[in-house]
């Protein structure tokens, strides 16, 4: 038999089948925002002007967004959306954000994240809409965060779409090689891409083990009744074919994903100092302008204290206070490290409260919970960045559960580990974090090595957060007289009044001087 | 003009490592681009420990005394050098039909995912966590405490950790030196030079046995894991310490094939290298060291001397290029985690499921892995014959590695999300390379060979 003539037909279907799919009929709901003035909303601040056949915005202070408040659309019956429009970066990433019957409110939970394509054209944004468990029943409204960098962006329309196989098809693939920023943690983990909302990994990997399990089996059956060799060698050419095809697939994917990533490398940072492209890779410019500031304005040989709190709303936790602090100053005396004569500076930097100048000495990573036994006690070892007579508050992250605070006694002691300096009373709990106010009654100067005692006054053991001691670590936590590895996680605020402003870069970035120092 | 500075430090870097190479190599075995590639891995290394043990001598302009001295000799070795032809690399390929295809296809998506790695290091400032807060921050201090502070050098390094040797850092300070100004953007560009190193080593590693196109399909295996290639552009340490890792047991293997001694040199040279990247490279040591022992208690026949002999000439290279950091971190009392070993023998089970979704499902290199057992599986007896089996053994050695860290340490397991990609990242070359030595070639009737 001829296999080309074969081989001919079955393109020939092949071909027909695939162009009456990509043309079967599907309805849609066009919403052009030209077309749709005072339909849609931006935050005070933004701005817009109607172009030709688009409307181009403009952000503000804040984030870019646009609400279309009346759509009240049959989500069930539209499977994709599709934004077009034109960004100025390259494969910048958009959110799509919807109010289900499940949230009053827009929420990040009930959004779609989108990739905007090559910057300066006109492009058309494919949101499957289907991967979201919550688009169904009536939705009420939508709102678009256009891009996350782009600081202008012209929309054209929002188009939703009873799609056919085709439109779906590219609302997946769309979706397959979405390009995103990598993020802080992808050098530990790099996330398997998504393929039909869920993870290709998920989906491939168990076939492979089955497909594998097929084969191995078929050899071991081969080895013992002796199937003919050809059988064989189809299986394993066929488990070897889909391999390949699986690989290729995302070997394809990955190549894409390098190509927009260095499309987007070239318009987001090529050209721009080196100030300018930290201050967008960190995800926080102001912060490394007022870096710049600290280091032109405090000498140099002088200590640092560092105020950057570790939970800056949109910044990973500590990454700005533990990572890009000292990365961005030359080098000075960090902290409680090494003690001497030289002046002190502490960098605040959005603190957590306003208008008060309260220091905080933290070790506030909580790695693992370390029990404490009724009547048991442990001691972790501190250098006072401030006197004592200036502690307020003392914070130590109890396990949620039995710990019950109320149970604890908290002590400062001397180096001696005897003489008390002052107690703690319980106040408050936030979360797993338990609040102490402490009430000297002897007063230890800066710098002076205490000890931190909790002890377990209940019937119940309380689970104490601590941290995996590195070289972040003030002093050593003693447990049964036994220095432990870990270290207590604990808070300390002082409430000093020997500080002075030295320089302020803004209303909540500024530099105090500490002038017992002087 | 910054491109120009960058460039002459680097290539400064490079010469060190020629004369190292030369010096191991004199008969110049190797292809010249593998020599040219092993040159800048070992050039950074003993390059950075050299600008180590000056510190430690009353010397101002330390890069430019170190310059000098490495022209000198590198004058030196061209005065003398009666052997001036290195053995010329060839990127010889059907240049037919599927072949050519198959080659070209391979090469432009190698070569795009290289750029990506090249583009995307050096088109952003340093951002990632150790990289800006450990490796970077300290390069960057070391390069000012020259001009400001009056403790020097020395007195910054002694801000560091005993896990944390200097040699990046020491890296990043030799580039600053040369750019005249702290720029991480392009000092960081060591690191994908090292992934390139690694390629060409790696291809010019597996070429005689799987011909050209194989041999080039196999660098490109080793190229696709997202992970991999992505940990090439952020700075950590873990990649700089994988090159060194799966080199030198690319070179064991090597060494044993066609029993040249110059690559029993370079196997030594790079482990005892990754001791002197993270102190984790210890257990990359020893992983090296028992596999050294095993082949010459297995496969060398040769007298005890002989064997002694490979054993001291092994452990001396740690003692020449680990143990300085050792005995500066100890006689300065440098922060050291004060590990406590208990074997939690319970945590087996949670250990072994957390490493499964780690490698196949949650990452983005599941179906590399998949591929691995199954070559395992499929060809255990390739794999248990000759040298592959060492390679089998560096597999066992490298999971004894793994259940040691995660079993011995009580947070080990807790901490896995965040630690174990990079523990199993040294790992993943020689598991490609394992994959490339023991998979049947393919060649087909019109001489396609892969």
């Amino acid at each position: 038999m001829k296999l080309k003539p074969l081989f001919g037909l079955v393109g020939v279907i092949l071909l027909a089948v695939f162009l009456i799919i990509i043309n079967l009929p599907e309805a849609s709901l066009d919403f052009t925002f030209s077309e749709n003035i005072g339909m849609w909303q931006t935050l005070v601040g933004s701005k817009f002007a109607l172009e030709k056949d688009s409307v181009k915005f403009t952000k503000g202070n804040q984030q870019l967004q646009i609400v279309i408040p009346e759509m009240n659309i049959e989500a069930d019956y539209y499977d994709v959306c599709v934004i077009e429009g034109v960004w100025p970066i390259s494969f910048d990433q958009g959110s799509l954000l919807f109010l289900s019957p499940f949230n009053k409110q827009f929420d990040y939970k009930f959004r779609y994240i989108f990739e905007t394509g090559q910057a300066d054209r006109q492009n058309q944004c494919y949101i499957d809409l289907t991967t979201h468990g919550a688009w169904q029943s009536i939705v009420k409204a939508l709102l678009i965060i256009p891009a996350a960098d782009a600081k202008e962006v012209s929309l054209k329309r929002l188009k939703l779409v009873r799609a056919n196989p085709w439109t779906k098809l590219k609302a997946r693939w769309s979706s397959f090689i979405r390009y995103y920023d990598p993020l802080l943690g992808t050098c530990f983990s790099m996330a398997s891409p998504v393929f039909m909302g869920k993870s290709f990994n998920g989906l491939v990997v168990p076939m492979l083990w089955g497909l594998l399990i097929i084969c191995g089996l078929i050899i071991i059956v081969g080895q013992l009744i002796k199937i003919n060799q050809r059988v064989i060698k189809f299986v394993a050419g066929l488990i070897l074919f889909v391999v390949i095809i699986t690989f290729g697939l995302l070997d394809l994917r990955n190549n894409i994903f390098y190509l927009k990533a260095i499309s987007r490398n070239i318009s987001l940072y090529w050209g721009k100092p080196i100030a300018e492209r930290r201050g967008i890779v960190v995800g926080d410019p102001e912060f490394i302008d007022f870096m710049q500031f600290c280091d032109d304005n405090i000498p140099l040989e002088t200590r640092l204290f560092n105020q950057v709190p570790v939970d800056i709303p949109g910044i990973p936790a500590n990454y700005l206070s533990a990572v890009q602090y000292c990365a961005n100053l030359r080098p000075r005396f960090y902290d409680n490290r090494s003690w001497g004569e030289e002046d002190s500076y502490y960098i605040f930097y959005k603190p957590r409260e306003q208008g008060s100048w309260k220091i905080s000495q933290e070790q506030s990573v909580v790695s693992d919970y370390l029990e404490l036994k009724p009547t048991e006690k442990m001691q972790q070892e501190i250098i006072l960045w401030r006197s004592s007579k200036y502690l307020s508050e003392v914070v130590v992250w109890l396990d949620e559960g039995i710990s019950n605070p109320e149970n604890i006694e908290l002590l400062l002691l001397g180096s001696d580990r005897k003489t008390i300096a002052g107690r703690a009373k319980y106040l408050k709990r936030t979360g797993k974090q338990a609040i102490f106010l402490f009430s000297p009654n002897k007063n230890f100067k800066k710098g002076k090595k205490v000890f931190l005692q909790l002890k377990n006054l209940g019937q119940v053991p309380i689970k104490i957060g601590t941290v995996y001691g590195d070289q972040y670590k003030e002093g050593s936590l003693i447990l049964h007289d036994e220095k432990k590895y870990s270290d207590l996680s604990f808070r300390l605020i002082y409430q000093p009044k020997d500080l002075k402003l030295f320089k302020r870069f803004s209303q909540e970035a500024f530099i105090l001087l500490d002038e017992e120092t002087q | 003009m910054i491109i120009l500075r960058l460039f002459f430090s680097l290539f400064i870097a490079w010469l060190l490592g020629y004369l190292i190479v030369y010096l191991f190599d004199p008969q110049k075995k190797i292809p010249w681009f593998e020599g040219a590639a092993l040159s800048f891995l070992l050039g950074q290394g003993v390059l950075t420990l050299l600008l180590f043990l000056l510190l430690f001598l009353p010397v101002a302009n330390r890069s430019i005394v170190l310059t000098g001295l490495i022209l000198v000799f590198f004058g030196a070795k061209l005065f003398f050098d009666k052997n001036k032809v290195w053995v010329k690399s060839s990127f010889q390929f059907n240049k037919k039909g599927l072949s050519l295809f198959l080659v070209l296809l391979l090469f432009v998506s190698l070569t795009l995912k290289v750029s990506y790695s090249f583009i995307e290091t050096c088109s952003k400032p340093e951002y990632s966590w150790d990289a800006s807060a450990n490796w970077t921050e300290a390069g960057r201090n070391y390069f000012h405490a020259d001009k400001f502070s009056n403790k020097g050098v020395i007195g910054e390094m002694k801000k560091s950790v005993t896990s944390y040797p200097r040699a990046l850092s020491l890296m990043h300070y030799w580039i600053f030196s040369w750019l005249g100004e702290d720029n991480d953007q392009w000092s960081k560009i060591i690191f994908p030079l090292d992934l390139l190193c690694l390629l060409i080593i790696f291809y010019y590693a597996l070429k005689p046995s799987r011909g050209g196109l194989g041999a080039l399909a196999f660098t490109y295996l080793l190229c696709s894991a997202p992970l991999f290639l992505y940990h090439s552009t952020i700075g950590y340490a873990d990649l700089t310490k994988t090159v060194y890792f799966s080199v030198g047991i690319i070179y064991f293997y090597r060494w044993l094939q066609t029993k040249q001694k110059n690559y029993f040199w370079f196997f030594g040279l790079c482990l005892a290298l990754t001791t002197w990247v993270k102190l984790e490279g210890k257990m990359l040591f020893a992983i090296g060291f028992a596999l050294l022992l095993s082949y010459l208690w297995l496969g060398y026949r040769a007298s005890l001397r002989a064997k002694l002999f490979y054993v001291g000439q092994y452990i001396s290279l740690f003692l020449i290029i680990g143990l300085p950091w050792q005995l500066f971190s100890l006689f300065n009392h440098l922060p050291d985690p004060q590990t406590k070993l208990s074997l939690s023998l319970s945590l087996f089970f949670e250990f072994h499921q957390k490493m499964y979704d780690l490698m196949f499902m949650e990452g983005s290199w599941g179906l590399f892995w998949v591929i691995f057992v199954a070559g395992l599986l499929f060809f255990f007896k390739r794999q248990l014959t000759g040298e592959n089996r060492y390679l089998f053994l560096a597999t066992i050695l490298f999971y004894g590695n793994l259940l040691f860290i995660y079993l011995f340490f009580p947070s080990a397991v807790a901490e896995m999300m965040a630690t174990f990609n990079r523990v199993l990242l040294p790992f993943y070359p020689v598991a490609v390379f394992n994959l490339g030595v023991i998979l049947p070639v393919f060649e087909s009737k019109s001489g396609v060979k892969i």
